[in-house]
């Protein structure tokens, strides 16, 4: 008889482990899952890629090296311009000029995000886009 | 003990039952789960496969600005765009519909069936160049997908 309850706690303790392990997998598994996917990541890298190239192509390259080279009118253009491509993205996106001389010009309020590759402009300036995930 | 061995043998008869139907069982729900994760494999393949359109459309040579064949400037030329509009049925985006707004709106392809029900979208700015004013504009890309 005793022989037999001790059995029945053995398996009753096994039963308790199972379970553990399972629920030790499952919450495992759904901490490993990223919250925004690597396929997602790739998407707002190219949007933030395409809205960087397009900056560059309409201009705003050049409005920032006249910028860093002390013309400071083209601040406001710039700012235009850059506002009406942010406007088109529906996700929070920063734009970030660099002057090889530290100055810099931060448009946006995203902080941390997928960013672009950073475009290089005649002198080092630079600029990237960062686009922060809904 | 004649009927001590048959009980035994009962015994194993419905305990490998019981195990074969468990085994069964296992069987099924796996190839289920199988079967819905390659399907879930295959959606997102295809969405980020229309994902991708947006940074596949404007580099289309057929679209691309140039100048005396140099892409130096990642721009969607307006009159090339409106040429490919005319002859894009022969091409095979699937179920889509690709448009530029700009200064002027340009359907690039459209394969989407006015019944539609479940349609995604996603857009992109992009730059448009207009050879008659030889101006470089800030545009939107947009792509529907009817899924």
């Amino acid at each position: 008889m005793g022989k037999l309850k001790g059995q029945v706690e053995t398996m009753g303790l096994v039963v308790i482990v199972i379970l553990l392990v399972m629920i030790g997998v499952i919450f495992l598994a759904f901490s490993l899952k990223s919250e925004v996917s690597s396929d997602d990541r790739v998407f707002l890298g190219m949007k933030a890629g395409n809205l960087a190239n397009s900056l560059k192509s309409v201009g705003a390259g050049a409005l920032f090296v006249a910028y860093c080279n002390g013309d400071s009118s083209a601040e406001d253009s710039l700012s235009e311009l850059v506002s009406s491509g942010m406007s088109i993205i529906d996700e929070d996106v920063s734009v970030l000029f660099t002057c090889v001389d530290g100055r810099s010009l931060n448009y946006g309020s995203c902080a941390t995000g997928i960013t672009s590759e950073s475009i290089v402009l005649s002198s080092g300036h630079r600029f990237f886009v960062r686009i922060c995930p809904k | 003990m004649n009927s001590k061995g048959q009980i035994g043998i009962n015994e194993t008869i419905l305990v490998m039952f019981v195990f074969f139907i468990i085994l069964m069982l296992g069987i099924v729900l796996f190839f289920q789960f199988s079967i819905n994760s390659s399907k879930n494999e295959i959606e997102e393949y295809q969405e980020f496969k229309f994902k991708q359109l947006i940074s596949v459309v404007p580099t289309m040579n057929e679209i691309k600005y140039s100048k005396l064949g140099i892409d130096d400037e990642w721009c969607i030329d307006l009159l090339k765009a409106r040429a490919f509009s005319s002859i894009s049925d022969s091409y095979d985006f699937g179920r889509k519909k690709i448009s530029i707004f700009s200064s002027e709106d340009i359907i690039l392809y459209d394969k989407i069936s006015s019944l539609a029900t479940g349609i995604r979208v996603v857009n992109s700015p992009v730059c448009v160049y207009d050879p008659r004013s030889e101006v470089f504009s800030l545009g939107e890309l947009e792509v529907k997908w009817e899924n």
